[in-house]
């Protein structure tokens, strides 16, 4: 092993470790994450993962609460989400590299790949209790194997095992479905040498992913037409759209930006099958996240890997271009500064940005006050927090809240948000008749609020809002009525 | 596949009886699952039937408030008559039976005329026929079906005869198929212009400008046009629920047979030309398109499920693979469509409590827009609401004399709500809209009360 490629295995050592220690040190999951950590509660006890809650249906693709169902009968839940977190980063870079390696044919390349996407600051915005990491980590073997492509009936079964592992998993295989129809489309426009098997495979896993669609999505796409598409969010939601900067941010500069010109570079002047599946990929994840098919989280992330992948290619051409230069007995020198250059600036990023999302998730105080809430107030009460509390409250206090972020089979999801958002800024008898309306027993207004939103004047108003609790994070009571004559 | 390649006789047989298992299919679900075969639009379509052509024809609906036309056919002329001799619901199945098979055994005809084999336009045929639009077409009171059979035979007889008098029964056919309203106008216009071109004669403009004469001088009569487009982009698709569609199978097969006859684009433009304008239309005009876009996709079908059969796999675990997901999917569709009957019920109650309002001094009634059709036949009366209405402003007054003020301006005497109403109907809550006006008890009394039915006068 030659020391360059050394240096980068310590340096994505490194990125695990810290990732371990910041996912490890966390108070709190993901949103998300307390979702699964209440499926696979249900799992443990039911076996089955909790598709009807509060009178509404879940629409679940379970096979990610399963595996941390069977991770906690070792190590608890919380610590299961953790772990399962940790070691899906772990073999995620690993697919990098493989595939990387694979389609440059390079290993320092692979190596380089797989840093990069370890400095990603994406990871920290998936870090626990994501079911996109699992999705991508099967994503990476689909396309891995598609690269070692061959008529075996085993080759063939398991890809299409993959390819069914995928839809238990996440909507990413609808992403892939879309992603290999545009695939096949480039092949065919340009004409590109490829195997009619790949084609055959193509067409069946449409038709696969069309059945399993229908089956497990009708009704939400009777309910809300196109908008399932969109997975039912709230218009306010959809216009949340991250910056370009905070994507090149989140995917760190030089991955970005190298992904970027191999895609250009491949796409147009090399025809490589590879890039064009890169490239399927990328199109489709663009797309998804505009028209919220997925969260924009979600989609910096997969496309922060799909970029890393393509990185490979610029990495080496451009050291096959250095050989070929006065300047080649610097190679090694060369290519030591440019990943001391994507240590630099992947930590200065990484620091930043691991503070963002710790700010953004719910702190010791808001946890504790959660927990008062299950355990001193009625169970039956529905409870009123920002829409992306909602699902630690009904994990962790078992209560039933008025917004969480499971949109898919909410009715008037606009209308709820809307009155959510309202509620915070409008002034007390208004909030008073929408907290009636939705027959709301408890408000909870997190540390996390108090950053967002400032305090409403009404709360103040103890013959209306009783408080219940406060140690930062405040439970109140509402006791006032709204009558109309 | 060869026995029938080889005996067309045996292929039209077997046509014969798939067309009347599918056009039957609706009224057994029906019977398996105790629900109505008299369901939604099928009471406006029982109600018509009981009305005289000679007086009906034209007409305005007696039962509007808003002075529409009524949408009288030929077909519901044909049940009237029949009625005469045979019970109304066998009248209905008879008419909806025989015309399936004639649809069906003119379809094949055209495909055979059209250069398909005889087994690619039976497996088109068979395509078509077990579409659930296909059922929902002949197997539930249904107008269009009539019209769509009417338009083919026009087509066919155009194509297959030389002399003028093929000409003019062709034209007679398609002026018919107009009768049947304004989309089917629309549509007939399209399949004529088609059959034109590939097929020019000498008098070809002439019955096109006779047949475009017969419409301005129809539309003077007012051709109903009250079919609205589909809701893009699921409603065509019968396995989301949407009755009248196609399975998503059908399209997605539909896809490929498009990619497959694309290499023979220059023999079969005009199926690309029609499933391109069939499909926009729908989403865009009316989603009576749905029936003629399935013609289309039937031919589609057939050729991808050929390409699938005959064509050359590298891996032929796929190709098994494939065959037997479409099968699933197929199957998977006409279960959904069969599953969907059991939703398709009235409550005794409900009925019960719109038969006693028939005896009741006259006024319009107000009730869910989806038991409409069921309010004018039981009751008599006029209603507020008929499906898909364009708002539900009424229901929405929660001021009791400003509720009165709206209900008055219409005429509306009667107010019918249910439990379903009540919770998810109309209404999400007890004290919400009209349900909060309705406690005034100087305006509103209730005049009936009787398994969770309420009827409500008004001032």
């Amino acid at each position: 092993m030659k020391w360059v490629q050394a240096f980068l295995l310590i340096v994505i050592l490194g990125e695990i470790a810290s990732f371990s220690i910041f996912t490890l040190q966390a108070d709190s999951l993901l949103d998300e994450g307390y979702f699964h950590m209440r499926q696979a509660g249900n799992i443990l006890k039911n076996w089955v993962p909790l598709s009807h809650d509060q009178g509404r249906e879940l629409i679940v693709l379970p096979l990610y609460d399963y595996l941390i169902a069977a991770l906690s009968l070792f190590t608890g839940l919380l610590l299961a989400i953790k772990i399962l977190s940790i070691f899906l980063m772990f073999a995620i870079l690993l697919f990098i590299f493989l595939i990387s390696r694979k389609i440059t044919g390079n290993q320092t390349a692979g190596l380089f790949s797989a840093s990069l996407a370890g400095m990603m600051s994406a990871f920290y915005f998936n870090f626990a209790g994501a079911a996109i990491l699992l999705a991508i980590f099967i994503l990476l073997i689909f396309i891995f194997m598609l690269t070692k492509y061959s008529t075996r009936k085993k080759f063939i079964f398991i890809l299409l095992a993959l390819f069914l592992i995928l839809m238990f998993t996440h909507v990413l295989y609808l992403v892939l479905v879309l992603s290999l129809l545009v695939y096949m489309f480039f092949l065919k426009m340009e004409d590109v040498k490829h195997e009619q098997g790949e084609i055959e495979i193509i067409v069946c896993i449409v038709f696969i992913a069309a059945w399993f669609s229908i089956v497990f999505f009708r009704d939400s796409l009777f309910l809300h037409g196109v908008r399932a598409l969109f997975g039912n969010l709230p218009s306010g939601l959809r216009s949340q759209l991250p910056s370009i900067i905070q994507v090149i941010i989140q995917i760190g500069i030089i991955a970005f930006f190298f992904g970027i010109y191999a895609a250009y570079n491949y796409l147009f002047m090399k025809k490589n099958k590879i890039i064009y599946l890169c490239v399927s990929l990328l199109l489709v994840f663009f797309f998804s996240v505009l028209f919220s098919s997925i969260s924009p989280r979600e989609g910096i992330l997969a496309s922060g890997i799909i970029l890393c992948i393509l990185s490979s290619f610029v990495w080496r051409d451009f050291f096959v271009f250095i050989e070929k230069t006065h300047i080649s007995k610097f190679k090694q020198f060369i290519q030591i500064g440019i990943i001391l250059l994507v240590i630099v600036m992947g930590i200065l990023i990484l620091m930043h940005e691991q503070n963002v999302v710790k700010s953004s998730l719910l702190s010791k105080n808001d946890l504790e006050a959660i927990r008062w809430i299950g355990n001193n107030t009625g169970k039956d009460k529905t409870v009123f927090s920002l829409y992306d509390e909602g699902n630690a409250i009904e994990a962790i206090a078992s209560h039933p809240v008025f917004l969480d972020s499971s949109f898919l089979l909410t009715k008037n999801s606009d209308e709820v948000f809307n009155d959510s958002q309202k509620v915070l800024s409008t002034y007390e008898t208004e909030a008073v008749r929408l907290l009636n309306k939705h027959s709301i027993k408890i408000f909870f207004y997190s540390q996390r609020a108090h950053v967002l939103y400032p305090k409403p004047e009404y709360l103040n108003d103890g013959s209306c809002f009783e408080l219940l609790f406060d140690n930062g994070a405040s439970v109140y009571q509402p006791k006032c009525e709204v009558v109309q004559g | 596949m060869k026995r029938i390649n080889k005996s067309p006789t045996t292929a039209l047989i077997f046509l014969v009886i798939a067309s009347f298992i599918a056009s039957a299919f609706p009224f057994i679900m029906s019977v398996i699952n105790s629900s109505d075969f008299f369901y939604g639009d099928a009471q406006y379509h029982l109600r018509l039937s009981r009305y005289n052509p000679l007086e009906s024809f034209a007409k305005a609906d007696p039962l509007s408030m808003y002075g529409e036309k009524l949408n009288y056919t030929p077909y519901h002329a044909l049940i009237f008559i029949l009625s005469k001799f045979l019970p109304l619901l066998l009248s209905f199945l008879l008419v909806g039976a025989i015309s399936g098979v004639m649809c069906i055994l003119v379809y094949y005809a055209l495909l055979l005329r059209l250069g398909l084999g005889v087994s690619k336009a039976f497996v088109a045929c068979i395509v078509a026929l077990f579409t659930p639009a296909f059922m929902h077409l002949y197997g539930t009171p249904n107008s269009d079906g009539l019209a769509i059979v009417a338009v083919l035979a026009a087509i066919l007889i155009y194509m297959n005869t030389r002399n003028l008098i093929g000409g003019i029964i062709s034209f007679l056919l398609f002026s018919f198929a107009v009768t049947f309203g304004f989309w089917h106008a629309f549509f007939c216009s399209m399949f004529i212009i088609v059959a034109v071109i590939i097929d020019r004669r000498r008098y070809s403009l002439a019955l096109f400008g006779a047949y475009i004469l017969f419409l301005a001088l129809f539309s003077r009569f007012g051709i109903v046009s009250n079919i609205r487009p589909a809701v893009f982009p699921f409603g065509i698709f019968s396995d989301l629920g949407f009755n009248s569609g196609i399975g998503i199978f059908t399209f997605l097969l539909s896809v490929i047979g498009a990619y497959v006859l694309w290499k023979r684009r220059q023999e079969f433009w005009f199926l690309f030309l029609l499933a391109v304008t069939f499909l926009v239309s729908i989403f865009t005009f009316s989603s009576v398109g749905v029936y003629y876009l399935l013609l289309i996709l039937g031919i589609f079908c057939s050729a991808a499920i050929f390409r699938l059969m005959e064509g050359e796999f590298e891996l032929e675990f796929i190709r098994k693979l494939v065959i037997v997901v479409v099968l699933f999917g197929f199957t998977f569709s006409l279960f959904i469509y069969g599953s969907g009957f059991t939703k398709n019920k009235y409550e005794g109650s409900l009925l019960e409590s719109f038969r006693w309002l028939e005896n009741k001094p006259t006024g319009s009634v107000l009730t869910a827009p989806d038991y409409g059709f069921l309010a004018q036949n039981l009751a008599g009366k006029p209603v507020a609401y008929t499906p898909n209405p364009d708002n539900m402003s009424l229901f929405g007054y929660r001021n009791p004399l400003s509720a009165s003020a709206a209900l008055a301006s219409r005429e509306i005497k009667y107010i019918v709500i249910d439990q379903p109403m009540r919770y998810g109907l109309v209404w999400d809550r007890d004290d919400e809209g009209l349900l909060f006006a309705l406690r005034d008890s100087t305006i509103f009394k209730k005049i009936y009360d009787k398994g969770g039915v309420e009827i409500w006068s008004v001032g």
